[in-house]
Parts: C-alpha cells; structure tokens; sequence
C-alpha cells in the first residue's frame, strides 16, 4: 500500500484499519499524522451529527410552507399522526431501565465473533473506538481482544471483549445508561453485571456461570483503569 | 394490516421495535433536511408509512435499514410536493436552536456548518456512516450506489470537511 492508497482509505473511513493499512500507517509518519489528524476530526465530526433530538411530541412552531399542507390530508392523518406521537412519546418517556440488560444480552447476539479471538487489538484500532467515546484506558487493563465502536439505544459505545482467567469477558462503557446499584442478570446463557460509573455505568458480560465476586473483580479493575476524556 | 383498528398486541410490538429508534429516525431526516421543523414532519410521516406496511416488514432485524429508507422516500416526497426554496447555509446554521446548541463548542458548530454547507450527495453517505454505523456496502444498498461510488463520496466528504476546518486544498 503506498501513501495514494492509504489517504484514500483513511479518508473513506478512519476507523477501518486493515493489516495492510496499519503496516504503512507503522512506516509512514505523514501517513499516520495524517491518520491522527483525521482521528481527531472524526471525533469532532460524530459529535457534530449528533444533533439534540426534542422529545417525542414536544413539536417546534411549524415551518411556513407547511402551513399549505392541504387540511384534509391533514384532518386524514391526525388521528394516526396523534397516536402514533403519543405512543412514542410515551415510550421515549418511559422506556424501561431494567431493559438495559436484556439489550446488552440481544446485542451480544448480533456480535457472535467477538468472542472469537484471544488476540490483542491493534493499537491504532483501539485506539480509534476509544476515542470515538472520550474515554482512555489505562495500559494495567485487562488484555483488550475485541473492540468496536457500537450503536445501542441511541448511542456508539465503546464494546470490548477482555481476556480474564475466568475466559473472556464483554465490556461496554455506558456513559448515558445510569444505574443507581449494581445489577446482576441472569438472562439468555448470559450473566450481566451492570454498576454505575463515574460517567453513566459499566456493563460486563459472561457466557456461562461465572461466579458473581470474580465478574466483579473485572468490572473493578476496568473501572479503575478507564478514564474519561472527552 | 389496517390503521384503523390496531389490536393491542400490534401496537404493543410497534411501539417496542420504533420507539428505541425514533433518535436515529430524527437524526437521519435532519440531516437529509436540515431543518428541524421538517425532520420531525418527515419521521411522523415516515412512522406512520411505517405503521401502515408493518405487516410487510418480514425480519426485525432489517426494521431500522427499512425505517431509514422509508424516512428517506418521505423527505424525496416532500420535494417532489413541494419545491423548497434554496437556502443560504449561513441562514441554516442560524435555524438552530440556540438551546440546543448551548452545549456544543466552538469546534463542534463549525464543524456543524461545514455539514450543512456539504451536497446531500456527500452528506448522506457520511450521516449514514458515522452516525447509522453503516457499512460500505450498505450505503450503497441504500443509496442505489456502487460500493466504490460511496468510497469516493465519503472520500470526498471528509476531505471538504478538512478543508473546511482546518484550510489548506482537497488532496486527488
């Protein structure tokens, strides 16, 4: 790969890292200052997207070319409109927290081969989902084999696998999932533990029994090693 | 499936699949709009398109690819209806709530006009990307593209991004 190729990976996507890629960006210092630089914009860029969402029901003063809206579209649609607005208001407003775990377990679900390597992260790639979250690892913590940067309820969270003498272990940094205890759910062939965090919560996940006080020694450790920066 | 008369158990399910995504829904049609007043016009419609063909949607698994697609067919639709006018992106950025906007910093507003200064050519492949979590080949699913079209429009977003923020001349 030379430095046409690699600007115009980087450039389609700043979080895709093949071996190809991080074997230039390792070679190559204007290459990867230009990788770090698009890192940081990238970040910028994610925050920028995330435009404020009002809250179901709650509309703005309408534009003005709407107010041509012919009226009997209008009167057709308002009670669908109506219903559908109030029933979304009213799950915006009370969709259930002790969902959470039954969405990290469903989530699991769809990312099967996070279990599958026992292999450190590349540095650049890590790197990259961490950022995307504002956090920062220590390097005391645990052994990282997996990480993406993942969408779940509204939000890209950061989705670790850690390995542990116990086997490998999922973490996800919640940093707008709020907890007031720990929680510990049994659900699916997995165990979640959910505790709260300095920013939101922490949630580990294990396939099997693995024994309460041990999960908790993962969560201590990995809550002890991540920082927030952003 | 009839609009009239839901069962329970139909509105029940609807309510639990869409109402989680209803961020993304707003968010995506935002960004076609920019505008927020739209937005919220394009995902009522769209939830209620929705509701009417939720009989049709096989695979839940597929229900925010197919949410976003209808949401993007109403937003087409209301140009077709409608010919908006052409705005001055200066005056878009100043649409912005300013309540909204109160806890974002100076980087992320500029970076915020340097989006809605972008062609929807390059800004809808960039929104589905960074904020759908997309992959290539899905942008391209969803945009009728090529994969190597969104390749180089995301290319090409980010590089006008960068020169925007940052200044110097957009690389080949």
């Amino acid at each position: 790969m030379n430095c046409l190729d690699a600007r115009r990976a980087l450039g389609a996507d700043p979080g895709r890292r093949t071996p190809e890629l991080e074997a230039h960006l390792a070679g190559c210092a204007a290459c990867a200052r230009h990788a770090d630089e698009l890192l940081r914009l990238e970040r910028t860029l994610r925050r920028a997207l995330e435009v404020a969402v009002p809250a179901a029901g709650a509309r703005p003063a309408a534009a003005p070319w709407r107010a041509a809206r012919p009226r009997t579209r209008w009167l057709a649609l308002a009670a669908s409109l109506t219903g559908v607005a109030v029933l979304a208001a009213a799950l915006w407003a009370l969709y259930p927290r002790e969902a959470l775990a039954s969405a990290l377990v469903g989530h699991m679900r769809h990312e099967p081969q996070a279990w599958q390597t026992a292999a450190p992260v590349p540095p650049g790639a890590l790197a990259y989902v961490l950022n995307r979250a504002g956090i920062a690892l220590a390097p005391d913590a645990p052994l990282v084999s997996y990480a993406q940067s993942c969408w779940f309820r509204g939000w890209f969270v950061p989705h670790l696998v850690v390995q542990t003498p116990d086997g490998p272990m999922t973490v996800m940094v919640l940093t707008h999932e709020h907890v007031s205890a720990p929680t510990l759910v049994d659900e699916g062939g997995y165990r979640v533990l959910i505790v709260p965090a300095a920013r939101g919560s922490l949630a580990v996940l294990t396939r099997g029994p693995v024994g309460a006080e041990r999960i908790e020694a993962v969560v201590a450790r990995v809550a002890a090693a991540v920082s927030f920066t952003g | 499936m009839s609009d009239s008369v839901p069962s329970p158990g139909q509105q029940a399910r609807f309510e639990a699949l869409c109402g989680p995504l209803r961020a993304d829904l707003y968010r995506f049609a935002f960004w076609l709009a920019r505008d927020r007043a739209v937005a919220e016009d394009v995902v009522q419609d769209a939830l209620l398109r929705a509701w009417r063909s939720f009989a049709s949607l096989g695979d839940e698994a597929a229900l925010r690819p197919w949410l976003l697609t209808i949401a993007r067919r109403e937003f087409a639709r209301r140009f077709e209806r409608k010919s908006l006018e052409t705005v001055d992106v200066d005056d878009l950025a100043e649409l912005e709530d300013p309540a909204l906007a109160a806890e974002d910093s100076q980087e992320v507003l500029e970076m915020r006009a340097a989006i809605f200064a972008l062609d929807r050519d390059y800004r809808e492949p960039l929104v589905l990307q960074v904020l759908m979590g997309y992959s290539t080949e899905e942008i391209a699913t969803h945009m009728e593209l090529t994969p190597g079209a969104v390749l180089t429009r995301l290319f090409r977003a980010r590089q006008k991004l960068k020169v925007a923020l940052l200044g110097g001349s957009e690389e080949p």
